[in-house]
């Protein structure tokens, strides 16, 4: 049977950890740049608070019923989502690490329900957040059975029985099932296919002519036969993406790449915390589209091919900059910008060419002494002189709470 | 915390001239981290104040080390959560009745009534002072 464990409130419960006095209290986590609610706790659902909703739109009910909001500290998340996903592989062999806050577990079993209960207690007990399982043959079954675990506040639900699954299934509105968007489900239901159950008894072959081959393979899954296996093969990422909204328009170049300098740094550094080198430089601008009507809207992109690849802070943030020299319109507000590194390779696969510019032998170890000053001093303390010294400017985390678990300077301090 | 990198506290010699006889002694090294953290993934690290527990050692400005994944025993120290306030005491269990401990009898112990918010949050394995 196929398990997903799912985090309840997941970024909420986070921020709740190591402060246990906001428990039975309203809290709502924001976007990146503060900008909408991304989890709530579940007082502040109560209260109305609706996913997505843009904080400016609730600046009142916020007040006057003193919910506390905070920014998304990703960081603390990361850690706490790792130390989760650590935890269920000690239940399962194959785990496949779908998001953040999900995971499924393949398990074999004569009592799921035990193993459902001692999953939901284990993972509280170790790490403090609460769990939600769903229980199905199928990814797709299992997906179902945790959205009736959680409609029915109940923090497990399995779906075995024949019968039990038919009049489930019967229940579920076509856009409730996992990977169906907005568009699919508006067609089946223009076409009468209401239920999950309905799309079970719809001919496949009108399936394929109007539709396509994965809602078929999702009509497989219902009926519970797997069509997307668990892959508990860590796939690398194929490309690493560092972009940003400004909260302002960016009119001059100047500060359009100091910006882009910071991206390049970013992704240049997340690419060497993995141990890899990038073929590939991307840098796009976007201009602001409230600003324009369509015809003026600008995007700039261009790439960069490096002839031997790269994990370079000094080497990647200069080609940013000449990119973004020759992609720069004057005289345009910019909205939106990033940096893109693209044909990752691992470090050791690495191929050298004979048309490799002649390197100065001691640029790897002042690339290691950069990281070493980063990583024991704290982030952004070696920059290059290109870089946004200016930090604050870059993103609004007003009320971002300390990175707990991942830092010695933000360990949480408490008076006992 | 996630610790990433072991901390060494001895390092092999190197003889510049005939190899030291005991070389392959050094071998291993001893961890810091192997010595004070079982598990890493159920740990955390807190920074205390407050003088509840100083008969037992632990002043303000301490590190403590706290793993989570451990059962609580009676006379061990924890941190807990008290009515949405954090503590660290010493666990004594009575039956069915909880009571904390201070180390410094200037604090009464507490017990815990049922109308209480409470729950152990970790067992405290190690205090971490540091001289400079």
């Amino acid at each position: 049977m196929i398990f997903l464990v799912d985090c309840n409130n997941f970024y909420v419960s986070c921020e709740r950890l190591f402060r246990p006095d906001l428990n039975y209290l309203p809290i709502v986590v924001l976007s990146n740049n503060d900008g909408c609610i991304i989890s709530r706790s579940n007082e502040a659902k109560n209260l109305g608070i609706k996913m997505g909703e843009p904080i400016f739109k609730i600046r009142n009910l916020i007040k006057k019923n003193n919910v506390n909001v905070f920014s998304s500290n990703f960081e603390l998340y990361g850690e706490i989502s790792n130390r989760i996903m650590k935890e269920l592989k000690s239940f399962s062999n194959s785990v496949e690490v779908y998001s953040i806050d999900e995971a499924f577990l393949e398990i074999e079993s004569q009592n799921y329900n035990f193993i459902a209960v001692n999953i939901v207690n284990k993972i509280k007990y170790i790490t403090g957040i609460p769990v939600s399982v769903g229980v199905g043959k199928t990814k797709t079954l299992s997906k179902i059975a945790a959205s009736i675990a959680k409609k029915k506040h109940k923090n497990h639900f399995i779906l075995d029985d024949i019968f039990k699954t038919k009049k489930i299934l019967s229940e579920t509105p076509v856009k409730n099932i996992w990977g169906f968007g907005h568009k699919y489900s508006k067609f089946m239901i223009n076409n009468g296919i209401m239920t999950a159950e309905n799309l079970i008894n719809t001919d496949r072959n009108w399936i394929l002519n109007k539709m396509n081959i994965n809602v078929l393979r999702t009509r497989e899954e219902l009926k519970g036969t797997s069509c997307y296996p668990i892959s508990s093969i860590f796939e690398p990422k194929k490309s690493i993406r560092v972009s940003r909204s400004f909260k302002k328009d960016i009119t001059s170049y100047k500060n359009l790449e100091k910006y882009i300098s910071d991206f390049a740094f970013l992704a240049s550094k997340k690419l060497r915390n993995e141990n890899r080198r990038a073929h590939q430089l991307k840098v796009f601008i976007i201009t602001n589209k409230f600003k324009y009507s369509n015809k003026s809207n600008y995007t700039g992109v261009m790439s960069h091919d490096f002839i031997v690849s790269t994990d370079n802070y000094i080497e990647i943030i200069k080609y940013s900059i000449l990119i973004l020299n020759k992609i720069f319109q004057q005289g345009l507000n910019y909205k939106k910008a990033g940096v893109m590194l693209n044909k990752l390779s691992f470090k050791d696969q690495y191929q050298t060419s004979y048309l490799e510019p002649k390197k100065s032998p001691n640029i790897d170890s002042l690339m290691e002494k950069i990281d070493y000053l980063n990583n024991r001093f704290g982030r952004n303390k070696v920059l290059i002189s290109t870089q946004n010294l200016d930090d604050k400017s870059k993103i609004n985390r007003r009320n971002l709470s300390p990175n707990y678990l991942n830092s010695w300077n933000d360990m949480p301090n408490l008076k006992i | 915390m996630y610790f990433r990198d072991p901390i060494y506290f001895y390092n092999a010699v190197v003889f510049a001239g005939f190899p030291s006889p005991s070389e392959d002694l050094f071998i291993s090294q001893v961890s810091l981290q192997d010595h004070l953290i079982k598990n890493s993934y159920s740990t955390i690290c807190i920074k205390v104040s407050g003088d509840s527990m100083i008969d037992i050692g632990i002043f303000s400005g301490d590190i403590l080390i706290v793993d989570r994944s451990l059962k609580p025993k009676n006379n061990q120290v924890i941190l807990c959560v008290l009515d949405g306030k954090f503590l660290v005491k010493k666990l004594s269990k009575i039956k069915d009745s909880i009571t904390l401990i201070s180390e410094n009898k200037n604090y009464p112990p507490i017990t815990i009534k049922e109308y209480n918010d409470f729950n152990i949050f970790g067992v405290v394995i190690a205090s971490i002072k540091k001289f400079l």
